[in-house]
């Protein structure tokens, strides 16, 4: 079972708004920090506001303008150690799933059940200090 | 969806075809054992676990930490009981810690001069220390064309060397320091140095291969044939339960030791049929000793036995100070053959070995134990570092000339440990992934 967390961040990107929400409320209630974008550029732009204190990103593959990967590739320029989900409600095109193997991500396929979404977070926080 | 065959379920097998699974690949690994972990297995005998006794810095071991924690086992990586060390000559135990160079130049078990001449090799380590990453081997060139037993000699004279590096580098370099390059040696004296907190993991090698073997699309019993790959994907031909079959897939990643996956790859390229069949192996032999009690006069975790000692023992591991390998108050205790005792006893009975290692402690102040059970572990070809391997390793990673949709992990990438066989597992995973 996914054990609380204590005062991690998560960065949430997904166009979808109720699903945003919904997430978002997710992880606050097992005891995450959690910011939210609707697209790739305010995804950075979250981001960039604090690189050092986010430690989880749960992006939607097909997040405009370029997808996941393209923001993801941003965002590790400065964070490469940073936890990575994927989701989608389709398999993940190659470059995406090749960039997701690259940051030891995790790929969540919609619809998923709250408690594979928390497993995901909690698993993909993999360099963190044990 | 793209689908991925792992041959072989060794610690670097499970760890690549996990990482594919968990980014939404589809994966099959298929292995020969009824159970996964190849030479990270763990066997249970009563109370005592068996296994190849993996000691590790828990504050580096950055891919192996990454991977306990995804899989939820962080909690089992726990630190050592004891770290001390020490090192017999002329029948006495001299403690010795490679990490506090002081206490060093005061011990009793080098002569003064010998003492005054590992200041050299401080020197040479400070200098080098930046490049010594083992995970970048292809920063190590230069060193790597010679042999670390002839360069020790050299800058820190014969018995430096014989009493003091070979024995505490023995586990590290199998085929001996005359058979391990430079900057293999380099790399292993990175990790006696700057080993912070030693540790294993908790109830054995085995907690970390089932817990993998649990997350992944593992198929037992599977004697793969041949791996056969091209542009378009890949063949592999196996033999199950007296069937031949075979699965096609987008790729395939063979985690075998090095000979045995040339053997199974009919079409490899020049570069990857040399650097494969280019890779050696010495034979090495552990007897596992267990006891009722450990015997009082040990206090250290490890005794390493120098050559000229004249003994057929390289070093003693006490595996009870790991936790959960043996039942409380009990004694396991590890010993490790010379090379040339390994490959001149091969063949020898499994008693005979327990008897020759129990009458070679007894010419020992550990006196002759008396062993309630006991364990052989042998092991083929346990990887050498041999001068120019790491060139060669580098070339490879750098994948030219290879082949389309295959890649390879776990034994012909040489390193220390777990961690090197897990990070072969995530860098083949990444290659493969970045293929498809």
């Amino acid at each position: 079972m996914t054990r609380p967390a204590t005062g991690l961040r998560v960065l949430v990107a997904d166009d979808d708004p109720q699903l945003r929400r919904l997430i978002g409320r997710l992880l606050e209630r097992r005891g995450y920090a959690v910011a939210s974008a609707a697209d790739g550029e305010e995804a950075l732009r979250r981001f960039r506001e604090d690189p050092q204190a986010i430690g989880v990103v749960v992006l939607d593959a097909a997040l405009a303008p370029g997808g996941a990967a393209e923001v993801l590739a941003e965002m590790a320029k400065v964070r490469p150690d940073l936890g990575v989900v994927f989701t989608s409600g389709d398999a993940l095109p190659p470059a995406q799933r090749a960039c997701l193997v690259a940051h030891d991500g995790v790929f969540l396929r919609k619809p998923f059940d709250p408690e594979a979404l928390l497993r995901a977070v909690e698993d993909s926080r993999v360099r963190e200090q044990v | 969806m793209a689908s991925v065959v792992v041959v072989g379920g060794g610690l670097a097998g499970l760890a690549c075809a996990f990482r594919l699974t968990r980014a939404g690949h589809e994966v099959e690994l298929l292995e020969r054992e009824a159970e996964a972990g190849g030479s990270c297995r763990a066997d249970a005998r009563g109370r005592f676990v068996l296994d190849a006794g993996s000691v590790f810095d828990l504050e580096g071991a950055p891919t192996l930490r990454g991977l306990a924690r995804a899989l939820g086992i962080s909690d089992r990586l726990r630190p050592l009981a004891r770290a001390s060390c020490a090192v017999l000559r002329d029948f006495a135990l001299h403690p010795v810690d490679p990490r506090r160079p002081l206490a060093l130049a005061a011990s009793r078990l080098l002569s003064l001069p010998a003492r005054a001449r590992l200041a050299r090799l401080g020197l040479e380590l400070a200098r080098r220390w930046p490049h010594l990453d083992p995970l970048r081997p292809e920063a190590l060139a230069a060193p790597d064309r010679v042999d670390a037993a002839a360069v020790l000699r050299r800058t820190v004279g014969a018995e430096a060397l014989e009493y003091l590096l070979a024995p505490l580098l023995a586990t590290r370099s199998p085929g001996g320091l005359a058979r391990t390059s430079w900057a293999a040696a380099l790399l292993a004296l990175r990790d006696e140095l700057g080993l912070r907190r030693p540790g294993s993991l908790s109830h054995g090698d085995g907690t970390l291969t089932r817990a993998l073997a649990r997350r992944v699309n593992l198929r037992p019993g599977c004697q793969v044939l041949s791996v056969e790959t091209e542009s378009g994907g890949a063949r592999v031909t196996y033999r199950a339960r007296g069937h031949t079959s075979r699965v096609l897939a987008d790729a395939a990643v063979v985690a075998l030791p090095a000979r045995a996956a040339a053997a199974l790859c009919p079409k490899l390229t020049p570069a990857e049929r040399g650097f494969l069949e280019q890779a050696r192996g010495a034979r090495a032999i552990e007897v596992l000793l267990l006891l009722d009690t450990p015997p009082a006069t040990l206090r250290h975790h490890r005794i390493l036995f120098p050559r000229p000692e004249g003994l057929a023992l390289a070093a003693l591991a006490l595996d009870h100070d790991r936790p959960g390998v043996a039942p409380p108050g009990a004694g396991l205790l590890r010993a490790r053959l010379t090379p040339e005792a390994s490959e001149r006893l091969w063949a020898a009975p499994d008693e005979a070995l327990r008897d020759h290692v129990q009458e070679q402690l007894g010419r020992t102040p550990i006196g002759r134990l008396r062993a309630r059970e006991f364990a052989v572990r042998r092991e083929a070809e346990s990887p050498l570092c041999e001068p120019g391997a790491l060139s060669r390793l580098a070339r490879f990673q750098a994948r030219l000339d290879r082949s389309p949709r295959l890649a390879f992990a776990g034994d012909p990438l040489p390193g220390p440990g777990l961690e090197a066989a897990v990070a072969s597992g995530a860098r083949a995973a990444t290659e493969i992934a970045r293929d498809l």
